[in-house]
């Protein structure tokens, strides 16, 4: 009979005549009462009508006559009061709980302030346009001759090109990878990378400048002073903003060359990637590639086939390359973030899980605390408190969380923005602008609405579902709602356990890599090797032979060191594959030149007597270099065994004879077979042919010596710099530094870092989850509490409890588990440009991940497994 | 001075004489003693209650401390065969506690209504002094009278 209740427009038009509450709710209680016995005599309809026209009578009354009364009505209180009295009453609920509200900020925050660091930091580099005009009308484009090589163009052909090119509006040569050159500023060395660019750079892509100008076709003119434009990067770190960096020069101690800095490049534009400054080209038979602008309304295939066909149309022999076959054509966006996309991708959709996992957690969270407070619910929807009003107050509360942890998580964002700009892999382009927009509080805001539409709708919906009872149910019941509580409590923690291990996966494919990367064999010895790269000052130099007798004597002098053992100069940095590498298609006696076509094309290597001592190369056949082997003696060359079984099968190649080029006419002897290294690429074994240095003279910029000491390179640093300093001042120490570093700093740096990464975000993830698996399971055990005190008075063994709490905990965590793994496997695959060796379904790594997992799951559960085995079955019988 | 303020459901009226006639008027002056919460003030009394309100004052005097709205009613139904409106009494019982004749009171909430509380009605002092007024008068004019009462009409 109590479930009768009255027309609720007809209650609401009498509390809205009336207006003072208490005089309301005295009548329409009056009128309630008697409703129901109106009910009972003549049924629901009757009784609903007569109701209203109750209503309807009072209401007019009280409108019409009761004005006076009505002056005693309190004043309605604005929407924005009201709404700001439900948001203090969320305040002081949350206050009363401050260790539950505590934990929420914090998890929030956690995840909120990482999301958006990193979301933003992506937004930036990937998708905001390149600072150039119109960038979707700009492409570069690539050569290639049969075999698949670079076949670039000099400057004058790329001029020829501009004139002759129908499709492209204006045209100019990149140099695709960065070198890099001694250069002092002011006085003090920097180590920056350069490329060379055509005059007509800049005006291709229509960038302007931070400070300063960019160049104009004038400064390619004969007898035009050099000038460098810097990067935006560069001239934050190494200029520190300053006003007056333009005019400065950039000394290139290897020529008379002095580059006046003329300006500064907008931010984020990194054509090619990791350039620190752009001068234009010393040679004229510099090979470049090609950046052009599109005419209006030409697609990018149509540019291609022209291209090739006006390039087929020059003289291949000037830039000392074969004739291209092939072109290739990309977007210039593309191209400067194309390699990048897979790690970006990676580094966003982990943090974006980590948003989730943490607002996940927070949900259920607060689940957790609607369950508990089920009790003072249902007596309030006892004294008719409408599930309106009751979950409008839930998700007041998670709102009221959500807001506490979005403000601490923009704090924490712009903390994380500073360190990502710093800890970002070099392979990531256009990392000047990460930090740059100032305070991320778009992708804040953001990223907060959605952490606070997860947070709030579940236990909304929990708390505005639950139906009221006949009686006040006992919290040690299982009740209906309790259970579909439990229910989704635990969903949400399986999901956080896939989530974890998704993310997990994605760490352990790439530990993995990088113990095989790190156990490879190179082939040469890390340990105890320092290179050293020197700068000179040529300008008093005459020829090749002053320069090498002046290496010569550097060289001696230091080897004269105590703890030095050997000395050696290299061709080029190790692990770079680029500039200052030559690559070469030897000829073997005997070939005939159509044959010598199918020979690989192999790296060569320059180095000096000790130079195989010095990187620890073993010499399998035959000898390293002797001191003999000089500009005047027969030319020798060391081969690597990779190369030997390719040219000579079955033979040994001691005493045969190659030609290096086609077209060189001289003949080197083979002396020696040393092992294969991995000196230039870490993920692959190359092929090489060493030469002694001084025969095979190509000066570089800067000399590259390889020292083997006791020392580690910190220690030497200062030593080396003294011995160089006296044994001629035209030299100067540029770098030193450790194989070892230029190992982890080269090739491993990028899936070192996003191992680093996925581990952080996985580990917080785990963390997570484990959080909340205990949570889930300590309630379970307390809500269980009678159960478990039955089972232990009729004898149950402390083993069999705990077994049953932990396969329950189980149950969880090996469904989320296995879907975690599903998707894992399949996400795994945007890793795969990273790893090495390792598979993306490594089965090795999922049963780690699974073995992670398990202990875990025990971890959580060991709290709640020791409050079950120490139920008291007398006190828990008796609590009721 | 300060003037005198409206007649409160806890104001109490101290009549110079409780003789049947119109009190007097009188301006009390403020500074006079506060004694037991009641405060001296001017009625002003010169009206009678009328025919419903002295019914209902009755009424609330005969259930004692179940006087609500619907008790009332139902009161004046059985006892004075007298059928109100409802939206009448509320009012009339709302000007009253205006007035400062009645003083209310929330009693339980009850499923049978709904969650919603009883608001109990009761007299003030002066509520029980203006009721005694009219009622003097009525029953001086009755006085000798009865009769008529029952005589049909």
């Amino acid at each position: 009979m109590t479930r009768h209740t009255p027309p609720e427009a007809a209650v609401r038009f009498l509390r809205w005549a009336i207006a003072v509450p208490d005089t309301a709710e005295g009548v329409v209680g009056d009128l309630h009462e008697e409703f129901l016995q109106v009910w009972e005599r003549r049924g629901r309809r009757a009784a609903s009508r007569w109701f209203w026209i109750q209503a309807i009578r009072i209401g007019c009354v009280f409108r019409i006559r009761g004005r006076s009364i009505r002056q005693r009505a309190p004043r309605r209180m604005s929407v924005v009061t009201r709404l700001w009295e439900e948001v203090g009453q969320a305040a002081r609920s949350l206050r009363r709980a401050p260790s539950f509200t505590i934990l929420a900020l914090v998890i929030l925050a956690l995840g909120i302030g990482s999301a958006t660091a990193v979301f933003e930091s992506v937004r930036s580099v990937a998708i905001t346009d390149l600072p150039v005009d119109q960038p979707d009308r700009l492409v570069t484009l690539t050569l290639r001759d049969e075999r698949g090589r670079d076949a670039a163009l000099v400057p004058s052909q790329i001029s020829d090109m501009a004139r002759q090119s129908g499709t492209l509006q204006s045209v100019a040569g990149v140099l695709p990878r960065t070198g890099s050159m001694p250069i002092t500023e002011g006085g003090r060395p920097l180590v920056l990378d350069f490329s060379f660019v055509t005059s007509g750079f800049f005006d291709v892509l229509g960038a302007r400048p931070s400070l300063g100008r960019l160049f104009r076709l004038a400064d390619g003119q004969e007898g035009a002073p050099p000038v460098a434009v810097i990067s935006y990067g560069t001239w934050q770190r190494d200029f520190s903003g300053s006003h007056d960096a333009v005019g400065r020069h950039l000394q290139a101690t290897q020529y008379q060359g002095s580059y006046e800095i003329i300006g500064v490049a907008p931010p984020g534009l990194d054509l090619p990637v990791g350039v620190d400054y752009w001068i234009l080209p010393g040679s004229r038979r510099q090979a470049l590639e090609v950046v052009g602008r599109m005419e209006p309304g030409i697609e990018q295939e149509v540019a291609r086939t022209e291209f090739l066909t006006l390039a087929q149309g020059l003289d291949a022999e000037l830039a000392g390359r074969r004739a291209p076959t092939n072109a290739t054509v990309k977007g210039l966006t593309e191209a400067v973030l194309g390699d990048a996309r897979p790690l970006l991708l990676a580094v966003a959709m982990a943090a974006g899980l980590l948003l989730l996992i943490a607002s996940a957690n927070v949900a259920g969270l607060l689940l957790m605390r609607a369950a508990r407070r089920m009790q003072d619910i249902t007596v309030r929807r006892a004294l008719g408190a409408s599930a309106g009003r009751i979950a409008r107050g839930h998700l007041m509360e998670a709102v009221l969380l959500g807001v506490g942890g979005g403000g601490s998580g923009l704090l924490l964002s712009l903390l994380l923005v500073r360190v990502l700009r710093v800890a970002v892999p070099g392979q990531v382009p256009r990392s000047d602008l990460i930090g740059l927009a100032g305070a991320p509080l778009g992708m804040a805001l953001g990223v907060t609405t959605f952490a606070i539409a997860v947070v709030a709708v579940v236990p909304t919906l929990a708390v505005a579902r639950s139906r009221m009872l006949p009686g006040l149910h006992r919290p040690e019941r299982w009740t209906s709602s309790g259970r579909r509580v439990q229910a989704a409590r635990r969903s949400l923690v399986a999901a956080q356990v896939a989530l974890a291990v998704v993310l997990l996966l994605g760490a352990g494919l790439l530990e993995r890599t990088l113990r095989h990367l790190g156990g490879l064999d190179l082939g040469f010895e890390t340990a105890g090797v320092s290179v050293l790269e020197l700068g000179i000052d040529r300008r008093d130099l005459r020829g090749p032979s002053e320069l090498a007798d002046l290496l010569e004597d550097v060289m001696g002098q230091l080897r004269a060191i105590p703890s030095v053992d050997a000395v050696s100069p290299l061709m080029a940095r190790p692990f770079t594959a680029d500039a200052g590498v030559y690559e070469t298609t030897p000829l073997v006696e005997g070939q005939t030149e159509e044959q010598a076509r199918s020979n690989p094309s192999v790296p060569l290597e320059s180095g000096g007597v000790e130079m195989f001592a010095t990187l620890g190369i073993p010499i399998l056949r035959g000898r390293g270099f002797r001191d003999q082997d000089r500009e005047d003696a027969a030319r020798v060359a060391v081969v690597s065994e990779g190369l030997t079984n390719r040219l000579w099968p079955n033979e040994s190649p001691l005493g045969k004879r190659i030609r290096l080029a086609l077209g060189r006419e001289q003949w080197w002897t083979v002396v020696g077979v040393a092992g294969d290294t991995r000196f230039r690429r870490l993920r692959q074994a190359t092929p090489t042919i060493y030469l002694p240095w001084r025969q095979f003279q190509i000066l570089p910029m800067a000399w590259t010596l390889a020292v083997r000491a006791d020392q580690g390179a910190s220690e030497l640093t200062p030593v080396l710099r003294n011995v160089v300093q006296e044994t001629d001042g035209r030299v100067y120490v540029w770098t030193v530094s450790s194989l070892g570093a230029r190992l982890r700093e080269g090739p491993m740096a990028a899936p070192r870092k996003t191992a680093n990464m996925l581990t952080t975000f996985g580990l917080a993830a785990l963390l997570l989850a484990a959080i909340g698996l205990y949570g889930v399971m300590s309630l379970a055990v307390q809500e269980q509490t009678r159960e478990i005190g039955i089972r232990r008075a009729l004898g149950a063994s402390e083993y069999a409890l705990s077994r049953r709490v932990l396969l329950d905990a189980l149950r969880t965590v090996v469904l989320g588990g296995v879907v975690g793994l599903g998707a894992g496997l399949v996400a795994s695959r945007f890793l795969a440009p990273l790893l090495f060796e390792v598979r993306p379904t490594d089965p090795i790594t999922v049963l780690g991940v699974s073995a992670v997992m398990l202990c875990v799951t025990v971890a959580a559960a060991y709290l709640p497994i020791r409050r079950a085995t120490r139920v008291d079955p007398l006190v828990a019988l008796q609590a009721e | 001075m300060e003037r005198f303020r409206r007649a409160s459901p806890t104001a109490y009226v101290g009549l110079k004489s409780s003789t049947l006639g119109s009190p007097q008027r009188r301006w009390i002056p403020h500074h006079l003693t506060r004694r037991d919460g009641f405060v001296y003030n001017v009625l002003m009394a010169s009206k009678h209650v009328g025919e419903l309100e002295h019914m209902v004052l009755l009424a609330i005097v005969r259930l004692g401390p179940e006087a609500y709205g619907m008790s009332i009613l139902r009161e004046l139904e059985d006892r004075a065969n007298r059928e109100v409106s409802r939206g009448g009494l509320y009012l009339v019982l709302e000007r009253m506690v205006e007035k400062g004749y009645l003083e209310t009171r929330m009693g339980d909430p009850s499923p049978e209504r709904g969650g919603r509380a009883k608001r109990f009605f009761q007299l003030t002092d002066l509520g029980s002094e203006v009721l005694r007024v009219s009622g003097r008068s009525i029953l001086a004019m009755w006085d000798g009278l009865e009769p008529l009462l029952e005589q049909g009409r």
